[in-house]
């Protein structure tokens, strides 16, 4: 084989594995950090064996939020923990006939941006829905809320945004424009 | 931090009263004339046997220095420096404003009560009738009406609209009945030729921001915005007095600056609406502080009142949940 052909092939084989290596890294990355991770539905039940921890989700019900601890799959990563809880929070209460979350709302993603804010993509529903005061609406965000820091580690507040865009507002007493946390001080 | 300033600021408060008539009386001295115009507005309202004058600006040495002297048929009043003055609705009073001197001409005979007051700084001056002054009866709820509010300016918000229906009892909608009432409010409050305006003034939807723009617009003295309630009881919600925090999502969700001024206020209003409240409808009435962005971003006593959605589902409610209403913005602006 002559030189010339050798070094050409060469080359060609160095970008082939160099552009491998670029995708495998991003693959890689995009997988570790969660970025754009997306559900289609809420998650399955824990079938009997598999591997399960337990979380504590808040329900809005009758003027105040109840706690209910549930058995999810176990998961590593932020967003899918997330997924978990918000995919048990929209469930509903257990032991209360008529539950305080809109019905129908369907989790559509969960995003973790690097300023350590989760955004929680809901389905319209979530506001469509929406049937309450000015408690209520301020119980409802703030189930979320609990329920998702005081179960997911590394994250420091929560948006919601509805199908994929932030709307200013959910039931029209507070503003969705911003993340919750400073909205959901103390009711005195 | 904001407890102790509040009570520092209420220890600055400076309450002197004086005979105007007929030696001359000097309430405070101290003025230093000169300087660059300090924007001040003025409020004028009429009340039964006195009326009331209000100087209110964001410095407070500037109503620190201000001296008040009544003199005969003159009430002078000398600023440390010159004024932008800025009147809401009419003086009802022979009044001039020269450089930094501000006169008041009163043909009847009459006392001052002079008050300098913080949060926000204030100056203000009641002009007593002289004669009627004994027979006067301090403001009570009961037997006020409509007819008896001040001359204060009014912006009713009916809650949600168009496509954001809230509440739903049959065939109750919240939007619809927020709007009836506050229609009812507002026809009200003009017959007595008061100044009044609605956020929406059809089955509109209007963004949280939106309403509170067109609040602030209107340099209102009182800011009511209606809603219902799925709960038994009353609620009157005043916003807190500050955002839980202040790291820069705090600032930026708190649009909110202009309420801090003006909680006090708020909750002087609310117990205006509350007492009366509870006296016609015999029920509790729940107070509650919230981070409700309306309320917050407006500039003026600000209250958000949820009705019982079993009270507004009786029909004949209506007026008569809108004379109460009224009757407690008279108690509250009586004060």
């Amino acid at each position: 084989m002559p030189a010339n052909k050798k070094r050409i092939l060469l080359i060609l084989v160095f970008i082939l594995l160099f552009l491998g290596g670029i995708a495998g890294g991003f693959f890689y990355f995009s997988q570790l950090f969660g970025f754009k991770q997306t559900v289609e539905t809420v998650p399955q039940e824990v079938k009997q064996g598999e591997d399960a921890s337990f979380v504590r989700v808040y329900y809005p019900s009758e003027g105040r939020l109840i706690m209910e601890e549930r058995r999810v799959r176990r998961q590593v990563a932020v967003t899918a923990i997330a997924e978990e809880i918000v995919g048990e929070f929209l469930k509903g209460p257990s032991n209360t006939a008529k539950s305080a979350v809109p019905p129908g709302t369907k989790l559509l993603g969960v995003y973790y941006g690097s300023d350590g804010i989760l955004y929680v993509d809901l389905s319209d529903e979530f506001r469509r829905n929406f049937q309450g005061d000015a408690l209520n609406e301020f119980l409802l965000l703030k189930g979320l809320y609990d329920s998702i820091i005081s179960n997911v580690t590394g994250v420091d507040d929560v948006k919601v945004i509805i199908e994929g865009k932030e709307i200013e507002s959910i039931g029209g007493h507070f503003l969705a424009l911003y993340p919750l946390k400073n909205m959901l001080a103390e009711v005195k | 931090m904001l407890k102790l300033v509040m009570a520092l600021a209420a220890l600055v408060i400076l309450s002197v009263s004086g005979t105007g008539h007929p030696a001359e009386t000097k309430i405070q001295t101290g003025a230093a004339p000169g300087g660059p115009a300090t924007d001040v507005s003025l409020r004028f309202s009429r009340h039964e046997g006195f009326s009331r004058i209000v100087f209110e600006t964001t410095d407070e040495a500037f109503i620190r220095n201000s001296n008040v002297t009544a003199e005969k048929n003159l009430i002078k009043i000398l600023f440390p420096t010159s004024l932008n003055l800025k009147a809401r609705g009419n003086v009802d009073l022979e009044t001039s404003l020269k450089g930094n001197l501000y006169t008041i001409t009163v043909n009847n005979p009459f006392k001052i009560k002079v008050l300098k007051l913080s949060s926000p700084p204030r100056l203000s001056i009641d002009v007593i009738a002289a004669a009627k002054e004994e027979g006067r009866k301090p403001v009570t709820v009961e037997g006020r009406g409509p007819d008896i509010i001040p001359n204060i300016r009014v912006v009713l918000d009916p809650g949600h609209g168009g496509y954001e229906v809230g509440l739903v009892s049959g065939d109750l909608r919240e939007k619809d009945f927020t709007f009836s009432l506050a229609r009812s409010m507002e026809a009200a409050l003009i017959k007595k030729n008061r100044t009044v305006f609605l956020t929406r003034k059809a089955d509109q939807f209007l963004s949280i921001t939106d309403r509170a723009i067109f609040a602030n617009q209107k340099s209102p003295d009182v800011f009511i915005s209606i809603h219902l309630s799925s709960a038994n009881d009353f609620v009157i919600y005043t916003p807190a007095a500050e955002p839980a925090s202040q790291d820069s999502a705090g600032e930026l969700y708190g649009l909110m600056s202009r309420q801090r001024l003006y909680t006090e206020k708020s909750k002087a209003l609310a117990e205006g609406l509350g007492n009366v409240l509870k006296e016609e409808f015999k029920r509790d009435i729940i107070f509650r502080k919230m981070e409700l962005p309306l309320l917050a971003s407006v500039g003026a006593a600000s209250v958000m009142v949820e009705l019982p959605i079993a009270v507004a589902s009786d029909q004949s409610s209506k007026t008569k949940i809108a004379e109460i209403l009224l009757k407690g913005i008279a108690s509250y602006a009586g004060q």
